[in-house]
């Protein structure tokens, strides 16, 4: 064999196979089977690489194989044991008897397996995670995949044919002509592929079959609706992006430049527990949900005049009661995508009750008129909040600072505009904004902590202690939870929002405003050079490219793994995106929701393509059938007319039967004599008959030597003989 | 197709974007494989050229392919061509493993657009005979695997394959050199023998002592004597049938008279070859007087000495004309060499000939086990 083919064949199969195992770890975020399986995989390459291209190699013994295969499978299945099965639990298995695999490559035959196995593991990856990581692999993997099997189909040929091929006179492809095959083939299919991806109808049939795979959970992470105190690990650190914000004029022109940040609401918390040091939500305001079809808007009424806009990307939106974030005071929402949402009136805060997951783009608009304190009065809520008293003390000696009577029955909102000023400055001496967490001991209030023990903390502490302070003497306050757009790219004029840029503030009511939510300021209490030095960019090289590689996520994100129903519309227009939805049957964009019409058109879709298929392998397999019957024909004639010429025929016929029947057909490439020698070892007494029959049929054909009744029936009998004889007693 | 479908199944269920990418991938794959496999297919042309008239059996000979892409685009890649000749299998095997058969084959990786290649396989007869080699059969998967494209060529053409030839054990040929006889011809040509072939007129440059002064003082010049070329020894090969003889021990015999032939041919000795038919079991009588076809008298021409090979290349296809040649008794056959195709019997004739039988090839010629096997290995003879 040509050692340029089969070494070209290697150095493509052992790129495909580690990399299919690496983008199924990336998926699944197992660094340990990765760590397990690579070296490994290493190992198999060099121990059976100069077999494959004619040097000396080494495999398995069958034992080892058997045995490790057998310990592959039980491994796989114990892991597997009490869960539901799933593609993780069937990928292990094929990442092992891959493994044992590599070590069992005795001929060019073994290797589709191998293929097929690494495709698989492929499979498992976008099943998983088809995010951009593995999608990068995944787009490097198909192009070598069609690389391998053109390097394979050249590998195998050659060594079949290899016992007659004179070796210097071959002449291997050069890479070059290859290549050019490669692309050729890579573009035709990329062509099928793009057709296909566009063309076919999405928001149908979705988990019919049951979830095959539990898809890496990466939404709307860094922010939390929650805030606890006291307990490590809330905060997020990671710089992954996590939505890309478009702040709008009112004429649709972006807005925004380095240094102006924009705090995005996500959560308002104004209850305080402080035997669990938690905030939470004293009362949900979230209304009905309602449907909102595609660019429409809610509310349309025009009591707030909107003065900017938030065009909004969320890269990994979370399947349901995922937060829509916003300036405050937002007034109305326009939805990208048809969905169910729901509005909490009291917090003036949205949120998408349910859609897919990935990209989800939406845009806001809001009002800036209503951050002034207003002029009138209150009454002052006597019922103080659950806050020690020595909070209560220091919020009185902060508010008397402020020149406020915190004892009188009315107050005017500018007097608690006032105290939440002179709380808010308090925090800026004194106190040290860290990611560490303070040290609380049992039955120590976090905040109390944290305002004279500690006075260290990160953001959720200042808002906590301010949110305290301030309701401690009778100011409403409460805690917004969500992210601080302050990393502004001036090439699309848009801020890329991190998980590290999720962020705790407060909001003091102000007033009441012309609505029944108030009118509310907000008050950042975390020393501000502290917040600028850990939500700033970090310049440099790396930041670029980190900056690209964002870019780069979110392009394959919002364009791959987000492509949906809406943007089908947008592509191919209304009328024929909608001819397709109703050739199927479905009508309805929230297709979930009518099982009873997805069923029929999901069925419709794989019996379209069974009918497809089947017929495919009808004419395929009557064209087999075709070709051995005439193959047959050809024999028949080869053999002769007379009768003993037809019986020496049809004991040949019924002999390649019986081989076919005990597990060994005979290839049409090989010689029958040469099929029975190989028998020998393994099934003697059948190795003898087909050794008689094929005797008698090549006289005949070959030497027009017909055979005796005699030897006719001695060779029906053998064959008589393997067919009753177990095969046991016929090899002993 | 079923990958496909799993494909299919899934992206429905998962509404997996980028599986469904994989899936039209999958798509893809089989329209593409259908088309280039066959489109590639549709320009290519194939002739056979063995380059030679005739083969030796168990000796490896080159068979050439062309292989011509008429297509103006595209290239046909991963190209199988097979011989479909329903005999070769069993008279034809590989010489990279020999005793194992398969059905010739070769491999052409490339053919270019509006370009030729040449691909060439290595066989080893394995039969004497005329092997008929007919149809071809090219195809190919290429490039994925999923559909086979063939197409078929008529390329009748009959190639001869003689018999087997061994190098003769060296103790062998020197006894046969030495049964050999001389002067039974006379020669034909000017040489440096013993005999002398003529006279002629003296030149200058002659030795004096070639001058015939009789004949000098005869006439008034001088003349010198021309002496013979030497003329070569002479032997007879015979084979002799028997019909008891197993077809293997009939093609031990004929490998044995063929290196037989060879081995004295390349001695220069004079060998001519005759074949004595079996005899009938109810014809007895004195074996001397029975007669042996001559197939060629002995001769040291080498065109003469080849024909030798095609006759016993051709023994079973001709018999009729073995039998209507110059038939001679075979006390005229002196010295002679007589193999037995069966057991030996040499009673009652050519007590002088050495007899050996066909069984006898490998103890007078160097021929290896796994050539025994070879020739053992024939489809006909087993």
């Amino acid at each position: 064999m040509s050692s340029t083919t089969a070494a070209a064949y290697a150095r493509a199969v052992h790129i495909l196979l580690p990399l299919s195992v690496t983008a199924y770890c990336t998926a699944e975020r197992d660094l340990a089977l990765a760590i397990f399986a690579l070296p490994l995989l290493i190992v198999g390459i060099r121990m059976t690489r100069p077999a494959m291209i004619g040097d000396v190699g080494a495999t398995l013994p069958a034992w080892v194989v058997n045995t490790l295969l057998t310990v592959a499978i039980g491994f796989a299945i114990f892991r597997a044991l009490g869960k539901p099965l799933d593609v993780a639990s069937i990928a292990l298995l094929v990442v092992l008897v891959m493994l044992v695999k590599f070590g069992d490559r005795r001929s060019p035959r073994d290797e589709p397996q191998l293929i097929a196995l690494g495709s698989f593991l492929a499979v498992a990856a976008i099943l998983t995670d088809p995010g951009f990581l593995v999608g990068i692999q995944v787009v490097v993997f198909f192009p070598l995949l069609i690389l391998t099997v053109m390097r394979y189909q050249l590998y195998s040929g050659q060594s079949r044919s290899m016992p007659f091929m004179d070796a210097a006179a071959i002449q291997p492809a050069s890479r070059s002509h290859l290549v050019g095959a490669v692309t050729a083939a890579t573009v035709g299919c990329l062509v099928v592929a793009l057709g296909v991806f566009v063309l076919i109808p999405r928001g149908i049939g979705e988990k019919y079959f049951g979830q095959w795979a539990t898809p890496v959970s990466r939404s709307m992470t860094g922010f939390t609706d929650t805030v606890q105190l006291g307990r490590s690990g809330l905060i997020s650190e990671s710089p992954t992006v996590v939505m890309n914000v478009r702040f709008l004029s009112m004429g649709n022109d972006p807005i925004g430049n380095l240094g102006m940040s924009y705090y995005l609401r996500g959560a308002v918390l104004d209850r305080y527990e402080p035997q669990t040091g938690s905030w939470r939500r004293a009362r949900e305001g979230w209304g009905t949900p309602f449907d909102l079809g595609a660019n429409e808007a809610f509310p349309a009424d025009g009591r707030l005049e909107p003065a900017i806009g938030q065009r909004i990307s969320v890269r990994s939106a979370v399947a349901e009661r995922m937060p829509l974030f916003s300036l405050w005071r937002p007034v109305q929402l326009v939805s990208n995508h048809p969905a169910k949402y729901s509005l909490d009136a009291a917090a003036m805060l949205w949120r998408r009750e349910s859609g897919r997951t990935g990209v989800f783009e939406y845009t806001v608009w809001s009002s800036t008129s209503e951050v002034t304190p207003d002029d009138s009065t209150r009454v002052v809520n006597p019922n103080a909040p659950a806050v020690t008293e020595r909070i209560r003390m220091r919020a009185r000696e902060l508010a008397a600072a402020a020149g406020v009577d915190v004892d009188q029955p009315e107050r005017s909102w500018s007097d608690d505009d006032k105290i939440a000023t002179m709380i808010r400055d308090s925090f800026a001496s004194g106190f040290r904004y860290s990611f560490d967490q303070p040290n609380v001991g049992v039955g120590v209030d976090p905040i109390e902590h944290f305002l004279f023990e500690s006075r260290t903390g990160h953001c959720e502490y200042f808002a906590s202690a301010m949110v305290a302070l301030c309701q401690s003497v009778g100011v409403r306050a409460r805690i917004v939870t969500g992210y601080v757009a302050n990393e502004f790219d001036d090439s699309d004029m848009s801020y890329t929002v991190r998980e590290d840029d999720a962020h705790a503030w407060v909001e003091v009511q102000v007033g009441t405003g012309q609505r029944s939510e108030g009118r509310w300021r907000r008050f950042d209490p975390t020393p501000s050079a502290d917040l600028q030095r850990i939500h700033d960019q970090e310049p440099g090289m790396v930041a670029r490219v980190t900056q690209w590689f964002d870019n780069l996520e979110f392009l394959w994100n919002r364009s791959v793994v987000s492509f949906d129903q809406g943007a089908q519309t947008r592509l191919l227009g209304p009328s024929m995106s909608a001819s397709w939805i109703s050739w199927l049957g479905q009508r309805s964009p929230t297709a979930r929701q009518q099982r009873g019409r997805i069923i029929p058109a999901v069925m419709t879709g794989v019996m379209v393509f069974c009918v497809v298929a089947g017929i495919g392998l009808t004419i395929e397999a009557i064209r087999q059938v075709r070709r051995r019957s005439s193959r047959a024909a050809e024999r028949a004639d080869a053999v002769g007319t007379t009768p003993a010429a037809r019986e020496s025929f049809s004991l040949y016929e019924s002999m390649l039967a019986l081989l076919k029947q005990h597990g060994h057909p005979k290839p049409d490439w090989r010689p029958p004599l040469d099929h029975a020698q190989g028998l020998r070892s393994d099934d003697r007494g059948l190795a003898q008959a087909a050794r008689h029959v094929s005797g008698l049929f090549y006289a005949v054909r070959f030497g027009r030597v017909e055979p005796t009744p005699a030897q006719l029936e001695e060779a029906w009998s053998l064959l008589r003989a393997v067919t009753k004889q177990p095969r046991k007693d016929r090899t002993e | 197709m079923v990958a496909t479908l799993v494909l299919a199944v899934g992206a429905i269920n998962s509404q997996n974007n980028l599986l469904f990418l994989a899936l039209g991938l999958a798509l893809g794959s089989l329209v593409v494989s259908g088309i280039i496999s066959g489109s590639a297919l549709m320009g290519v042309r194939v002739r056979r050229s063995p380059g030679l008239r005739f083969v030796t059996a168990l000796k490896p000979f080159p068979v050439s392919y062309q292989l011509g892409n008429a297509n103006w685009i595209l290239p046909a890649m991963g190209l199988q061509l097979i011989e479909l000749s329903p005999n070769l299998p069993g008279r034809v095997t590989s010489p990279e493993a020999a005793g194992r058969r398969f059905t010739p084959a070769v491999f052409v990786e490339r053919v270019g657009p509006r370009r030729s290649t040449t691909a060439r396989a290595m066989w080893l007869a394995i039969r004497r005979g005329r092997l008929e080699l007919s149809p071809m059969r090219i195809s190919t998967s290429f490039p994925f695997g999923v559909t086979l494209k063939s197409a078929r060529f008529e390329e009748p053409m009959t190639l001869l394959v003689r018999p087997a030839v061994f190098k003769l054990r060296g103790g062998i040929l020197d006894a046969l050199l030495a049964a050999g006889r001389q002067g039974d011809r006379t020669s034909t040509s000017i040489g440096m023998g013993e005999e002398i072939f003529g006279v002629r007129e003296y030149s200058p440059g002659d030795s004096p002592r070639r001058i015939a002064w009789r004949p000098s003082a005869r006439g008034e010049q001088l003349i010198v004597r021309q002496y013979a070329s030497p003329t070569p020894r002479t032997m007879w090969v015979v084979l002799q049938e028997h019909d008891q003889a197993s077809a293997l021990q009939r093609e031990y015999a004929i490998a044995l008279v063929s290196s037989l032939l060879r081995g004295l041919s390349e001695r220069s000795m004079a060998i001519g070859l005759a074949i004595v038919p079996s005899r009938p079991a109810n014809q007895a009588g004195n074996a001397t007087q029975r007669l042996a076809s001559v197939i060629a008298k002995p001769t040291t021409v080498g065109a003469s000495i080849e024909r030798l090979f095609d006759a016993l290349a051709l023994l079973d296809e001709s018999p009729s004309s073995v039998r209507g040649g110059t038939r001679l008794p075979l006390s005229a056959l002196r010295p002679a060499v007589v193999v037995h195709a069966g057991s030996i019997d040499a009673s009652g004739y050519m007590q002088a000939a050495r007899h050996w039988s066909g069984d006898d090839l490998a103890k007078v010629t160097l021929v290896t086990d796994e050539e025994l096997e070879l020739l053992g290995s024939a489809e006909e003879v087993s």
